[in-house]
């Protein structure tokens, strides 16, 4: 397996770089545009990046960075489906019976009440924007690698990331409390006010 | 405190990492673009190391042989115009059969041919299937409203921006279905009890109250009130009933019922619209966790557990 640092011309350095990748390419392109469409891209990934295994220079970035740049290229032709997703994401809403339980904290269940207003976030921004970002969050590419991945000058993978984040913020707000407005008769004791919306 | 990257680390991290048919299609993907270049000879030929070699081999031939039934049956079936009950995949492939709801199975894709009582779907995958309706099935879609249109008690979906304390309305759907937060790996509800900052802005789901000029409110969860407001730029679609030949070539559209010979979904419910919840399966018979039989809990499942697993 040759280290990120090393570059890839035996196809047996190829397969460990299959086993250690795969799994984190197929996810990050599950994450994005869902599972089934995940198989076809991840497969493609690694059959381009096997095609073209002798054009990657560790000079110019991360294999991890090689990578992810191949798949992030190959979601980019399916935005209708990955909107899409965001756009089903942004409709959850709680069920009745979840209003129960408000005193148990759990952040991954705080995620997941989370899931619609992220998903109605995310569904804002640009193809630019939404790629550097979850390359970010998702892939844990820093702005080197990014810029690397996309192709782009570092400072522009940079300045992306900031204005998405930013846009990011600005729309999630601090949850914006005065927007959100107890109606009469409601107990506060219940949901503290209803600041967990 | 969480800043907005680790909100985003949070989300959708529950999806699972690649099946076993995954694995094996990226292998057979791979070993294909090996073929491109040129098989080496003998005396050339590389060796993949180690024990996964021959797995590596053995899928590749199997997804290869996969791959070309599907693209004879596809060539079978012809292309958009290929009548009803002609078109679709080998049995079974692209339902999803929901676990504790029996006999109901879902299909989604892309209509490509709406036919007397017959709908043919482009499913993930490049397969298609055939839906067949009945006079009992409901059909919807969604169409262009007008927010005149939103009244009081209507559910709806809105999407906007916050302005001055209220949510300024860009897309307003009326009539979406509600789907309700799925189950937990356990079984149980999600609560959102530990959530407690909070709903952020741009986003209001519930029932509408208080219609007036110039806009409403949206009643989330029986206890929240967002003012909302229109203008002429807000978009409104209303989910509205439909027969077959109202329903659009092109669109992605869902279809709930029970499945039929040959591979074919005898829907009780059709739904078409750019909003509503597409079943993104991987085109083969899979099963699916869902905590409800009503298509909105179908969709939520299957969204949420990434849910297709191959029987």
């Amino acid at each position: 397996m040759p280290a990120d640092g090393g570059r890839i011309v035996d196809p047996a350095d190829f397969e460990a770089v299959f086993e250690q990748y795969f799994p984190l390419v197929y996810r990050f392109a599950a994450r994005r545009v869902g599972p089934a469409t995940a198989e076809d891209l991840a497969a493609e990934t690694f059959a381009t990046a096997y095609r073209r295994r002798a054009t990657f220079d560790p000079a110019r970035g991360s294999l991890r960075a090689w990578l992810f740049g191949i798949v992030a290229n190959l979601v980019r032709s399916h935005w209708r489906a990955e909107q899409h997703l965001l756009a089903l994401d942004a409709r959850l809403v709680p069920e009745a019976d979840a209003l129960e339980g408000w005193d148990e904290v759990d952040q991954r269940l705080a995620a997941s009440w989370l899931a619609p207003q992220l998903a109605a976030a995310l569904a804002v921004l640009t193809r630019d924007q939404l790629d550097v970002l979850l390359l970010h969050a998702w892939a844990g590419l820093s702005h080197e690698e990014i810029a690397a991945a996309l192709g782009i000058a570092p400072g522009t993978a940079r300045s992306r990331l900031s204005r998405a984040r930013a846009a990011l913020r600005e729309y999630l707000g601090d949850f914006d409390m005065d927007l959100w407005v107890l109606r009469p008769g409601t107990d506060p004791a219940r949901g503290g006010g209803l600041d967990c919306g | 405190m969480a800043d907005e990257i680790d909100l985003l680390r949070g989300f959708r991290d529950e999806t699972p990492g690649p099946s076993a048919g995954a694995w094996a299609r990226a292998r057979a993907a791979v070993a294909a673009a090996g073929l491109e270049e040129g098989q080496p000879g003998p005396r050339q030929r590389r060796r993949w190391p180690g024990p996964s070699r021959p797995a590596w081999i053995a899928a590749a031939a199997v997804v290869l042989v996969a791959a070309g039934g599907a693209a004879a049956g596809l060539a079978a079936g012809g292309g958009d115009a290929a009548p009803p009950g002609g078109g679709h995949t080998a049995a079974g492939a692209g339902l999803m059969a929901v676990e504790g709801c029996p006999g109901l199975d879902a299909v989604s894709g892309t209509l490509v041919q709406a036919d007397g009582a017959s709908l043919v779907l482009k499913i993930p995958g490049g397969h298609r299937m055939t839906v067949t309706t009945r006079a009992s099935s409901t059909i919807s879609r969604q169409v262009p409203g007008s927010v005149g249109e939103v009244t009081d008690g209507a559910y709806v979906v809105v999407f906007g921006t916050t302005s001055d304390g209220r949510l300024a309305a860009k897309d307003v759907n009326i009539g979406a279905n509600p789907l309700p937060m799925p189950a937990g790996r356990d079984g149980q509800p999600r609560s959102r009890s530990g959530h407690r900052r909070g709903i952020p802005r741009g986003l209001a789901i519930g029932t509408v109250s208080g219609v007036r000029a110039g806009g409403f409110t949206v009643v989330m969860g029986g206890s929240i009130d967002v003012p909302v407001t229109t203008s002429g730029s807000t978009a409104v679609l209303r989910l509205t009933g439909a027969s077959v030949s109202q329903l659009r070539i092109g669109e992605l559209t869902d279809a709930f019922g029970s499945a039929g010979p040959h591979g074919t979904l005898a829907a009780t419910t059709v739904e078409q619209g750019s909003q509503l919840p597409h079943l993104d399966q991987g085109g083969a018979i899979a099963r699916l966790h869902s905590r409800g039989c009503s298509p909105a809990a179908i969709t939520t499942a299957a969204l949420f557990t990434g849910g297709w697993r191959g029987r």
